[in-house]
């Protein structure tokens, strides 16, 4: 379901890492993304348009203040921009499921938690078609993504604290997860440094 | 004193005031009703006089309102403020844009009870333009503009007068000014672009920013920088 390609995606005109940082192509295509699974699922959603661009602002100021430099971070940076953009959707909840089918199955994570649900979709689709477009990765989702037990721990967790979105989202795209400072990018360069101030022993140590 | 020296008024600057009018009684009418009762405690003949007065009024307004959208049509690309400044007629242009962009501000904030005046606004577009430096970059222009709208009461309860002004509909009209503005400084692919949709972009935008922009209202500098960062980022 979420590794169909949005239209919007599909039509941006600008390469998608620069379309995203604009909020009409934003919100078009977060429009769409709602479109698509409320055809699929026949969830009815009602989007606040105020509370999406004060999501998208601070998604954006995050992006900009955390941009990496170095060109081996590039890769990295997508993961961690898609992730931020989930918490920063958590965070503002500019999405509201105002209907449901009757009898909806809701150990299904569509109907388990609606609008969670669009918000990680969207972020998936945007993430993998970054990693497709600039790095030639095949869209892909991990198993995680299905799991209902994963997304009962997803709900709970970031009720308290959006910033595990970030984490979360790389499990459910397959990546390791950073639990303990998820909302804070690592540099590869870091491993590059290391030497420079920790015994190399320390570090093998340390994995 | 030849006739060219005499600064005569755009006749199609004239039909302004007209839509305005009717507009404006179509309002007053359409939404607080608060004619009806008026209208019907008269004694015959006067209510049946009456009802055809509101009748032609309804007409009058329709004619507006179809010119309007016709306007809207041929010009539904060209809303923005770069086109209308070297278009031949831009305080009109400007007038009709402003107008449909601050009514659909007004309303998107729950202030139906707010109309807009195109005539206002083109006496707003005049003052503004003369203030402004050759070379003068887009963003600062609009913002001035924004001012302008506000200070010459284009949107508000009774538009051109303080009537009825209090402080929460000055700040309605400090953002759908704002978010107006903000709609004609995006760059837009005139093919692509649904004008509506970038309408409704910039002012939930702006909702969003609100105390941002209430806070550099009187600083025409920071006003002009917020007003290109958040062209920018729509």
């Amino acid at each position: 379901m979420t590794g169909q390609a949005l239209q919007q995606v599909d039509d941006a005109a600008l390469p998608i890492r620069k379309s995203v940082r604009r909020l009409r192509w934003f919100r078009a295509s977060f429009s769409d993304q709602i479109d698509k699974i409320a055809a699929e699922t026949g969830v009815a959603y009602r989007l606040d348009g105020q509370k999406l661009a004060a999501a998208f602002l601070d998604w954006l100021r995050g992006f900009e203040a955390q941009k990496p430099g170095a060109p081996q971070d590039r890769r990295a940076y997508v993961g961690f921009a898609a992730g931020m953009m989930l918490r920063m959707l958590l965070r503002h909840r500019p999405l509201m499921a105002t209907a449901q089918p009757e009898g909806a199955d809701k150990t299904n994570p569509a109907y388990f938690w609606p609008e969670g649900y669009v918000y990680v979709a969207y972020c998936l689709n945007i993430r993998s078609a970054v990693l497709e477009q600039d790095f030639h990765e095949d869209r892909r989702i991990a198993p995680a993504f299905g799991e209902i037990r994963n997304w009962w721990s997803f709900r709970e967790n970031v009720s308290q604290d959006p910033a595990l979105g970030v984490a979360f989202l790389d499990l459910f795209a397959g990546d390791a997860p950073d639990w303990v400072t998820p909302d804070v990018f690592q540099s590869r360069d870091f491993g590059l440094m290391a030497p420079r101030f920790y015994d190399r022993r320390t570090i093998e140590a340390d994995g | 004193m030849s006739v060219s020296d005499i600064l005569l008024p755009n006749l199609r600057e004239l039909t302004l005031p007209a839509r305005d009018f009717a507009r404006g009684v179509k309002h007053a009418l359409g939404h607080s009703r608060r004619l009806a009762p008026v209208r019907d405690a008269l004694p015959e003949p006067l209510r049946g006089f009456a009802r055809e007065v509101a009748s032609e009024i309804e007409g009058l307004a329709g004619v507006a309102r179809e010119g309007v959208a016709l306007l809207q049509r041929h010009t539904a690309a060209r809303f923005g403020l770069a086109e209308i400044v070297v278009c031949p007629e831009p305080a009109l242009r400007f007038a009709e844009a402003a107008r449909y962009g601050l009514e659909a501000a007004v309303a998107r904030m729950g202030r139906d009870d707010l109309m807009a005046s195109a005539t206002v606004a083109a006496i707003a577009y005049r003052t503004s333009a003369s203030l402004g430096e050759p070379g003068e970059r887009l963003p600062r222009a609009a913002a001035r503009l924004a001012v302008a709208l506000v200070q010459h009461h284009a949107v508000g309860p009774a538009p051109g007068t303080t009537l009825g002004l209090g402080v929460d509909e000055t700040q309605t009209a400090m953002l759908a000014g704002f978010a107006v503005m903000l709609w004609m400084t995006i760059e837009r692919d005139a093919a692509r672009e649904d004008e509506a949709g970038l309408l409704v972009v910039c002012i939930d935008l702006t909702l969003s920013l609100a105390g941002e922009i209430t806070a550099a209202w009187m600083d025409p500098d920071r006003l002009a920088t917020l007003m290109a960062h958040y062209a920018d980022v729509v």
